[in-house]
């Protein structure tokens, strides 16, 4: 009744199985830990990325005036990444500091569709790295002029590869070209009609604010208004809430946007967490409002 | 008003999905005796819905609580119907289906059932049960009807009383797909040994529920040609 072949597979069978459960055992505890880690974070950071022609030091001015009288300092990392995916960084990203800023700028940093798929690709290298080392589960987007299309690309063609684990809160763009510098709809880029085509792929839960300046009734001296407001066709109805607004006055110039006073303002009344005063009690439980 | 209620939530998904989310044993047990059934008509859906939580709120809320918390024992649902099911009941996929493959290979005396059970003994080890299903075949077969909705139902319920006496965790990680049956409740608790060792004893128990089904197959030649005569005797 016993077979003595039918034993010895069976036993065969048990001895893999062990072999094959000793690396997994390992793996699986690995990813726990790790899955732990980044839902215990407390980490919301704000991730900027440059315009065209632009490197890691366009948003100093920026963070310094952001950093001005709040008894919160957030700390500054700079991250460039070079053609060939090679991650520079500089700046520092304190323990302590829950809502740091982090920008991520690009050798290759011209102009053209096919470069801000090729920066996409970039962003997204640096986004993977950075996710892995910090690990924390929301984060807000900041994108000045192509630095939105650039999000706006990798949050159509990239951002699925994360949304089970990170969710982007806000997407922030600052006179961003969504049609480059086509003055009408009517005539729509490449990148538009692409960026329409997959508009169905940006999240639903995530919050938009598209800015521009205006300098004069038209553009803020290189963008025009209505490149910026075509963003309503990527997406307005397609996530949870789009709002523009138009920022005017001095430093209102497409280049002087990120150092505009309002700009500021709208940045923190938005974009950061509204600082508190610390305490026992608002330590905890504001974090998971919008699940 | 109740009628049109009913009405409205009266689709495959909508029952699923109560079922999945559910931490009623009253509801999960007999759900799953239902789908255990379907499948041995051939209807593989049913038990394969109820057992993927990924898209399931309930099962999300207990990873989390046990992530923020780091604590296992007072999850939110600790016998949520999708866990328990695809977990336990069918060890994630196919891990009854392994047992009766087991059962097979040490008690079975027909040269065709051992064979069919040989082959796909490294399939159903990664948790792809079809060819075993089909080849042995285990689908409309009533030999194995009774053993095929009766154990997922035990190894529920016997789950369950470990789950509330301590001595097991609620399952609540993911596994990775192919996971061999005996080993996925293991790695759905972050490796907690005491699991490991009750689920190879929940397995051996399922290898024994199978011999009188591998018994009986043994025996259905000689029945057959028994009926046979008794049937040319009539004529």
């Amino acid at each position: 009744m016993f077979k003595s072949r039918n034993w010895k597979l069976i036993v065969v069978a048990l001895t893999i199985i062990i072999l094959l459960a000793v690396p997994g055992y390992s793996w699986m505890k690995k990813t726990n830990k790790e899955h732990a880690e980044r839902q215990r974070s407390q980490l919301s950071p704000l991730i900027m990325v440059p315009g065209s022609s632009a490197t890691v030091n366009r948003f100093n001015e920026l963070v310094d005036l952001l950093n001005e009288n709040t008894p919160y300092k957030h700390s500054l990392l700079k991250v460039e990444i070079s053609e060939d995916g090679t991650l520079t960084y500089s700046g520092s990203m304190k323990k302590e500091d829950n809502e740091p800023f982090i920008v991520i700028g690009f050798q290759n940093n011209h102009d053209g569709y096919s470069n801000i798929k090729k920066q996409a690709g970039w962003l997204d290298d640096a986004f993977y790295e950075i996710a892995k080392t910090y690990k924390f589960n929301n984060f807000k987007a900041f994108g000045h002029s192509n630095g939105g299309l650039i999000w706006t690309y990798w949050l159509e063609h990239y951002y699925s590869d994360y949304s089970d684990e990170i969710t982007i809160k806000c997407l922030m763009t600052l006179g961003s070209p969504y049609n480059f510098s086509e003055k009408s709809i009517k005539y729509k880029t490449q990148m538009m009609t692409d960026f329409i085509k997959y508009r169905k792929r940006l999240p639903k839960n995530m919050i938009v604010y598209s800015l521009s300046g205006g300098e004069n009734y038209e553009s803020d001296g290189i963008v025009p208004e209505s490149s910026v407001e075509a963003g309503k066709y990527i997406f307005q109805n397609q996530v949870k809430s789009y709002t523009m607004m138009t920022v005017t006055g001095a430093e209102a110039g497409h280049s002087s946007l990120p150092q505009n006073k309002q700009v500021v303002e709208i940045i923190q009344d938005y974009l950061l967490k509204q600082q508190v005063k610390p305490g026992p009690n608002n330590s905890q439980n504001s974090k998971h409002k919008e699940n | 008003m109740v009628i049109s209620k009913v009405k409205a939530n009266f689709s495959l998904t909508s029952i699923v999905s109560s079922v999945e989310n559910s931490n009623n044993l009253l509801l999960t047990v007999p759900a799953t005796a239902l789908a255990s059934f379907l499948s041995w008509l051939g209807l593989e859906v049913p038990i394969l819905d109820l057992g993927n939580v990924a898209g399931s709120a309930a099962a999300t809320a207990n990873l989390t609580y046990v992530l923020r918390r780091g604590s296992v024992w007072k999850v939110p649902y600790p016998y949520l119907g999708g866990s328990m099911i695809s977990i336990y009941g069918v060890m994630g996929g196919c891990g009854t289906i392994l047992a009766l493959a087991v059962a097979i290979l040490i008690w079975g005396r027909r040269k065709e059932p051992e064979t069919v059970a040989k082959m796909n003994l490294w399939p159903l080890l990664f948790s792809s049960s079809r060819g075993f299903l089909i080849g042995l075949p285990v689908i409309l077969n009533p030999i194995y009807a009774l053993q095929l909705v009766l154990v997922p139902v035990v190894n529920m319920l016997i789950a369950a009383l470990a789950i509330f006496l301590h001595i097991v965790p609620t399952p609540v990680y993911t596994v990775l797909t192919g996971t061999p049956g005996p080993l996925v409740p293991f790695f759905a608790t972050n490796g907690n040994w005491p699991t490991l060792i009750f689920t190879i004893f929940l397995f051996c128990l399922d290898v024994v529920m199978m011999i009188p089904a591998v018994k009986l197959d043994n025996r259905t030649k000689i029945l057959l040609k028994d009926y046979e005569m008794e049937d040319d005797r009539h004529v």
